[in-house]
């Protein structure tokens, strides 16, 4: 006898995206709905926490609500409710665990307490159900910056992060310091698309540190330091180019880092994820050093590089199925437990 | 008629069942500061010491505040999924509404024997501001007819109504109380922690004639919150739209609008 669906409800609400995904079985996504702030924010050059919370309680049920619609079904057919509860923004993961557990009670189905991180991983598994571990995981965002070990078991262990900006946060940062717009990473994409990359040399921070640490903020202050000493580079003619030449070493960076963790534990297989997982210079230097050093490479799609809850929803699966129930007294939590 | 009220706008979390106006069952967690990791096991337990689960429910009420934040937003998830989830209505009432009502029934006597009566609710809402919410009581609905204000609460042929609001610096609570006491509106009940907060302005008003301190109104009661509940849903009004209620504008980086 076929073994029934597993259809999990996923909701996110760590940062200023409220999301909230239907999957089936870990891999089919049945519905995917994201509520973006991106322009609530943008005014602010950043997201405002206490403006995320407030988007958060308005929405939430809609968005749920609308996960349901598209996935044609009811709240009744969910085997499952998984809800991001560390890490993010406090304010912003409490009005998604608060709607997650009210969820599991009512309906009295199990709650799935899921880490971000490790979902942004498991999107993978959304492209390639067929991942079984043994690899090294990068994720990269504008709040983490980190490398990962994941085992044949699928558990995650950290071999790095960032000592102080994430590579998404410096892309944001500098956006804002070269009045670019906000998000940064997207706009210092497209716009280095039509730039030179080797412009200007800019430091590759702790790229032979021998460990797998990132270092963005020095970067940020390096481009900044140079716009003053030669003002000239912010110019419309030059501003492509100093993009793509900062841009470019933060992709150099993270990709020798994640292709050396690759090497130092032989394995062959890498895993990109997170909101600039989307960046395209990133994904094209990522594609053109996996294919040179025969290793095995996973990005998502970008609709799953970004926050949402189809990723959320995918490792309740995993979880669900291992076993796992979180009690309704859960707690939520501004930092990552991987 | 069995209304679930959460009220989680300060640190204490306070969840109770009514059955129409009475209460049945309550739990409390005081002083934690950790509503979210108590607030399904006091629903639970309310639930469970009046022997039914969350489908018995009819109606789902939240204080909406002012208040803290976070505290209110977990709580207004929290109800608002769990209508939504029932596919019952849900009902948002105010700090100063529950707190108007809770002085009006503890002071239900004198003001029934006077006909009439002012009730003030005072909230200290930090940086030394203070949230007043005006309203009067009356045997009938000619008061909030005459002025276009929607009743707040009815008790039988008594009626609440709000008559305004008002965010002002807490030194100035005084002028604004006085201006708006209406000599021929009855005597003015003093209810919300503010009284407490700033003793040294509100003492000389207490001393004033026909001017009380409602003292078990200070803080909101979750089974009062319910009986609003019970009281609008019967009276059909528009079901709330479930948002904290602010006071103040949102500026990032300091500052005030």
């Amino acid at each position: 006898m076929k073994d029934k669906n597993i259809h999990i409800l996923g909701i996110e609400t760590s940062c200023d995206d409220t999301a909230a995904a239907v999957v089936r079985d870990g891999k089919q996504v049945l519905s995917n709905v994201v509520s973006s702030q991106n322009d609530i924010h943008r005014k602010y050059g950043g997201v405002v926490p206490e403006i995320a919370s407030r988007k958060h309680i308005e929405v939430i049920g809609v968005v749920i609500q609308e996960a349901l619609n598209r996935a044609k079904m009811g709240l009744d057919a969910v085997d499952a409710v998984s809800v991001t509860h560390r890490p993010g923004l406090i304010g912003s993961l409490l009005v998604g665990v608060g709607a997650a557990k009210a969820i599991s009670y009512a309906k009295g189905i199990p709650l799935i307490g899921t880490n971000h991180l490790k979902a942004h991983i498991y999107s993978n598994l959304l492209i390639n159900p067929h991942i079984t571990g043994h690899c090294i995981g990068l994720i990269v965002s504008g709040g983490h910056s980190s490398i990962y070990h994941v085992d044949g078991q699928l558990q995650i262990r950290a071999l790095g992060h960032t000592v102080d900006d994430a590579a998404g946060e410096a892309f944001d940062k500098i956006a804002r310091y070269l009045g670019l717009g906000y998000p940064g990473g997207p706009i210092i994409d497209k716009l280095s698309a039509s730039g030179d990359e080797q412009f200007i040399e800019f430091p590759r921070p702790m790229m032979d540190s021998g460990d797998y640490n990132f270092s963005f903020s020095g970067l940020k202050t390096a481009l900044i330091y140079a716009t003053k000493k030669n003002p000239q580079i912010t110019s419309e003619k030059n501003m492509a180019s100093l993009a793509a030449s900062f841009q470019e070493s933060i992709v150099d960076v993270l990709v020798h880092k994640t292709v050396k963790a690759c090497k130092d534990y032989g394995i062959n297989t890498i895993l990109v994820s997170g909101g600039v997982a989307a960046n395209s210079r990133l994904r094209q230097r990522f594609e053109q050093t996996c294919e040179k050093e025969g290793i095995a490479l996973w990005i998502p799609p970008l609709w799953l590089c970004m926050d949402n809850a189809a990723m959320v929803a995918c490792l309740g699966y995993y979880e669900f199925k291992a076993g796992k129930r979180c009690t309704l007294d859960m707690d939520v939590s501004s930092r990552s437990d991987i | 008629m069995h209304i679930l009220g959460i009220d989680s706008s300060t640190e204490n979390l306070h969840i109770a069942l009514n059955s129409s106006k009475k209460l049945i069952s309550e739990a409390r967690s005081s002083n934690t500061k950790k509503h979210m990791v108590h607030m399904m096991g006091c629903i639970d337990s309310v639930l469970g010491q009046a022997g039914m689960d969350i489908q018995g429910v009819h109606i789902f009420a939240a204080n909406t505040g002012p208040g803290d934040f976070t505290g209110t937003r977990i709580g207004l998830s929290v109800a608002k999924i769990l209508a939504w989830a029932e596919h019952k209505p849900v009902y948002g009432i105010t700090a100063p509404d529950i707190l108007a009502v809770q002085a009006f029934s503890l002071s239900r006597e004198p003001i029934i024997a006077e006909g009439r009566a002012q009730i003030v609710c005072c909230m200290d809402v930090k940086r030394e501001e203070v949230y007043s919410a005006f309203y009067h009581v009356g045997k009938s609905d000619i008061l909030g007819k005459k002025n276009g204000n929607q009743t707040t609460y009815e008790d039988r042929s008594t009626a609440l109504y709000r008559t305004g609001s008002v965010l002002t610096g807490h030194q100035h609570v005084q002028q604004e109380i006085l201006a708006r006491l209406d000599q021929d509106a009855g005597p003015m009940y003093i209810c919300g922690n503010a009284a407490q907060a700033y003793r040294h302005l509100f003492d000389p008003l207490l001393s004033r004639k026909k001017i009380y301190f409602v003292q078990k109104a200070q803080t909101t009661d979750a089974a009062v919150l319910n009986r609003i509940a019970h009281y609008r849903h019967g009276v059909k009004h528009a079901q709330a739209n479930l948002v904290p209620f602010y006071i103040r504008d949102f500026v990032p980086f300091g500052g005030k609008k």
